[in-house]
C-alpha cells in the first residue's frame, strides 16, 4: 500500500533490491515532465522491465502499469550480480529511461530453513493471540 | 578427555529511536522504559557481580547508536525515573489489594525488588546507565561494539553513500560515546553483502558476524573465525546452539516453569484501579507487570498458574547446565573439523531477549556463566578480539548474501506490507546525496549549515530496519508510518529550505529538539566519493 502522506521529489529513476534467492524487488519512479508526458498518450501507460546479469543476458522482461511504485520479479535463482533496466514506449518504439544500481542475488541455501528466529517467533505468539 | 572450546557470546541491543518531549505518556517510550528494567539493568547488574566474584563474563555487548543515544537523553532519563517511580507506586497498592493472596505477594515483591534496583543503580550513575557499561569495558570484562548508526539494513540501501554514512557515523557515535574506535560491527539483522566488508573497513573495523548459511557454499564449517579478502575477520553465528535459546517451539524460554508475558496486569486488573498508569488516552496497554508462568502453552491466556520465582530458578538451573552439556558436545563433534584449533562457538541474540521477553534469561546466562567456573568445564568465554588475538591465521573467506531474518534473507523487511516505504527511502537519499554534493565545497551559512546536518539526520531516521519490520508485523504500524513519513517529509522540507537559502529557524529548532540524535554529525558524509 503506498503513503500518499510522502512529499517526496520525483526523478526517472529504478532501484533493483534482492529478496531472496531468485527475486527482486524492483522500484521506480518519474519526473513530473514524464508523468505529464505518459499522461496525455505521448508514452504508453505500460512500461517494460528487464533483468540483466553481469554478463548483459537478460533474465526476466516484463511489463508494468507506469503508475506502480515497484514490483518483484523473479529470475532463476542463480548468485551474482543483476542490473534492471526500465523502458517506455514511444511512437519509435521502446526507449530506455533509467537504468539500475548492481545487486546482489544471494545463493540458494539448503540449510535456511532449519533456523530459528526467535525474535519473529515471540511477536508472532502476541499476533497470534 | 572432553574438548576444550570456546564460546562468543554476542548481545545486540537495540531499541529504535524514539523521543518525544513534547508529548508525555508516549506508549512507545515504554518500550525503553521497559527494556532499562527488565534487560539492561539486570545485565548489568550481573556483570557487575560475577566481576565482584573475579569471573569474568567475556560477553560481547552491542549496543546501537540510537539505543546509545536514548541512553544518555536528558528528558527520557527523567521519564524514566518517572516511569520507575510510578511501577513501584502501583506495586505498593497491589500488596494491599493482594494481600490474601501469598502466592502472588511473592511475586509483587519480586517486581518491587527489580523496579528498585533500577532506579538504585539509575541514581548511582546521575540516570546514564552508559556509565556502568564503560566502566565494565575499561575494566576488560566486556566488550563493546556498534551497529549501523540508525540500524538500517545494510544490503538494502541502493545508495552506496547510504551505507557509507550510516557506518560512518556509528563509528564517530561509538568514539564520542566509549572514548576509543570500535573494533566490531553487527550487522543489523545479520544481513550481509561481499561489499560491505570495504565500508566496514574503511572505518577501521577488525570484525563483523554472519548467519550460519552464508558460509554454506564455501564449504567453511560454522567452529571457527575467518576472514574477508579485504581483512575484516567474520564470525559465523551457529544455528543449532541459537535454536536451543531461540526457538519457541523447543527453546527454553518457552517452558511452563517460565513467566508468561503475554498476561500483563494492564489488561487484567480494574480498568479504573489502573488507569493513573495508563497513558493520556486512558486504554489498557501493558504495564510490564506479569504474574503468571506460562503453565501450559496449548491452553488459553485465562489458564495460567501463578508465577513460581523459585521453581523457575530450578528451572534456570537446569537448562544452564544442559545447554553447557550440549556445547560440549558440540564442541567435541566440531574438533574433528577444526583440528589443531579449539572450536569456537557463536552465539548471538537480541539482548531484549533476555530479561524482557524471557524473563529468567540474565540467571540463565549467569548461572551458565559460574557453572563454567564452578564445575570445571571444558568451555571458556572469550570476545571476537581475544579469539583473533590467540588465532591470527584465519582462513579466507567471501560470506554469501544472508541475513538472520525469517527465511535467512530480506523477506521481513521487503514485501507487499512495507516495500512502499523504499521509495521515500531511495528518494530521499538521492536527494541528500545530491545536495551534500552541491555543498560539500561551498560556504554556508550556519542556519544552512544546521539544516542540512539535521536532514542528514532524518535521513538516517528513515533508514531504521525498525520501521519495516513494525509494519511487517502488524504492531505499532501506524506509529511506524508515521515516524517513517515524518522523517522522510522533514528531510525534505530541510534540504529545500537550505538549497533556497530561507531556511525556517523555528522548524529546524523544533526538529533539531525531537530528533536530537548525532550531535556532531557532518551532512557531507552523504556527498560521494572523489573520482579521479
Amino acid at each position: 500500500m503506498e503513503n500518499n502522506a510522502i512529499r517526496i521529489p520525483h526523478e526517472n529513476k529504478i532501484g533493483l533490491m534482492p529478496v531472496r534467492p531468485g527475486v527482486f524487488f524492483v522500484l521506480w519512479d518519474f519526473s513530473p515532465v514524464r508523468m505529464r508526458r505518459i499522461r496525455e498518450g505521448e508514452f504508453s501507460e505500460e512500461i517494460k522491465l528487464k533483468l540483466f546479469n553481469e554478463d548483459n543476458k537478460v533474465c526476466f522482461e516484463g511489463l508494468f502499469p507506469w503508475n506502480r511504485y515497484g514490483a518483484y520479479i523473479s529470475h532463476e535463482p542463480r548468485a551474482g550480480r543483476y542490473y534492471a533496466v526500465l523502458y517506455v514506449e514511444g511512437e519509435d518504439g521502446w526507449i530506455t529511461l533509467s537504468e539500475s544500481n548492481m545487486s546482489l542475488s544471494p545463493a540458494l541455501s539448503g540449510s535456511v530453513n532449519e533456523r530459528s528466529y526467535a525474535s519473529m517467533e515471540f511477536h508472532r505468539k502476541k499476533v497470534g493471540t | 578427555m572432553n574438548t576444550r572450546a570456546s564460546l562468543l557470546f554476542v548481545l545486540h541491543a537495540h531499541l529504535p529511536f524514539v523521543n518525544h518531549p513534547f508529548d508525555s505518556g508516549f506508549l512507545e517510550e515504554n518500550w525503553f522504559f521497559e527494556a532499562v528494567a527488565e534487560t539492561y539493568v539486570p545485565l548489568i547488574r550481573m556483570f557487575e557481580r560475577l566481576a565482584a566474584d573475579h569471573i569474568r563474563p567475556g560477553i560481547t555487548l552491542s549496543i546501537s547508536p540510537t539505543l546509545g543515544a536514548m541512553l544518555e537523553n536528558s528528558e527520557l532519563k527523567i521519564k524514566l525515573s518517572s516511569y520507575l517511580k510510578s511501577r513501584l507506586e502501583l506495586l505498593s497498592k497491589e500488596k494491599t489489594r493482594l494481600k490474601r493472596n501469598r502466592r502472588v505477594l511473592k511475586v509483587v515483591a519480586m517486581y518491587e525488588r527489580l523496579y528498585m534496583d533500577a532506579l538504585e543503580l539509575l541514581e548511582c550513575h546521575d540516570g546514564n546507565l552508559l556509565v556502568p557499561v564503560r566502566a565494565l569495558q575499561r575494566a576488560g570484562q566486556i566488550e563493546i561494539i556498534t551497529t549501523s548508526a540508525t540500524h538500517a539494513v545494510l544490503p538494502l540501501l541502493i545508495r552506496k553513500e547510504a551505507v557509507r554514512a550510516q557506518v560512518a557515523v556509528a563509528a564517530g557515535d561509538y568514539e564520542t560515546r566509549f572514548g576509543r574506535r570500535p573494533s566490531g560491527f553487527w550487522l543489523p539483522e545479520c544481513a550481509f553483502e561481499p561489499g560491505l566488508s570495504s565500508y566496514l573497513r574503511m572505518e577501521g573495523f577488525h570484525y563483523s558476524f554472519t548467519e550460519s548459511h552464508s558460509v554454506e557454499g564455501s564449504g567453511a564449517g560454522v567452529f571457527s573465525s575467518y576472514r574477508t579478502p579485504n581483512g575484516l575477520g567474520i564470525f559465523v553465528r551457529d544455528s543449532s546452539s541459537s535454536a536451543d535459546v531461540w526457538s519457541a517451539a523447543t527453546g527454553y524460554p518457552g517452558n511452563p516453569a517460565y513467566r508468561e508475558f503475554y498476561r500483563d496486569l494492564g489488561f487484567d486488573a480494574p480498568l479504573d484501579y489502573i488507569r493513573p498508569y495508563l497513558g493520556e488516552d486512558g486504554t489498557r496497554r501493558n504495564l510490564g507487570i506479569k504474574y503468571y508462568r506460562i503453565t501450559d502453552r496449548t491452553k488459553d491466556l485465562s489458564k495460567r498458574d501463578y508465577y513460581d520465582p523459585e521453581a523457575a530458578a530450578a528451572q534456570v538451573e537446569k537448562d544452564a547446565a544442559d545447554y553447557l552439556r550440549r556445547r560440549i558436545e558440540q564442541a567435541q563433534a566440531a574438533a574433528l573439523s577444526v583440528p589443531g584449533r579449539e572450536p569456537l562457538i557463536v552465539n548471538c541474540y537480541d539482548a531484549e531477549l533476555f530479561g524482557h521477553w524471557w524473563f529468567e534469561g540474565p540467571l540463565f546466562l549467569e548461572t551458565m556463566i559460574r557453572k563454567i567456573r564452578q564445575e570445571r568445564l571444558p568451555l571458556r568465554f572469550v570476545t571476537p578480539s581475544e579469539y583473533n588475538a590467540s588465532c591470527p591465521s584465519a582462513t579466507e573467506i567471501v560470506p554469501g548474501v544472508s541475513s538472520w531474518g525469517e527465511k535467512g534473507y530480506f523477506e521481513p523487511w521487503v514485501n507487499s506490507s512495507n516495500d512502499w516505504i523504499y521509495k521515500g527511502i531511495c528518494a530521499v537519499t538521492d536527494k541528500m546525496v545530491d545536495t551534500a554534493n552541491f555543498f560539500k565545497t561551498r560556504h554556508l551559512q550556519p542556519l544552512q549549515k544546521r539544516a542540512l546536518n539535521q536532514a542528514a539526520r532524518e535521513v538516517l531516521l528513515a533508514q531504521s530496519s525498525d520501521w519495516a519490520f513494525l509494519l511487517y508485523i502488524g504492531s505499532h504500524a501506524s506509529y511506524a508510518r508515521r515516524r517513517f513519513t515524518d522523517h522522510v517529509n522533514c528531510a525534505v522540507d530541510l534540504l529545500a529550505q537550505a538549497v533556497g537559502g530561507r531556511v525556517d529557524p523555528d522548524m529546524l529548532e523544533k526538529v533539531e529538539k525531537k530528533d536530537n540524535i548525532f550531535p556532531d554529525i557532518d551532512f557531507r558524509l552523504f556527498a560521494s566519493p572523489m573520482r579521479y
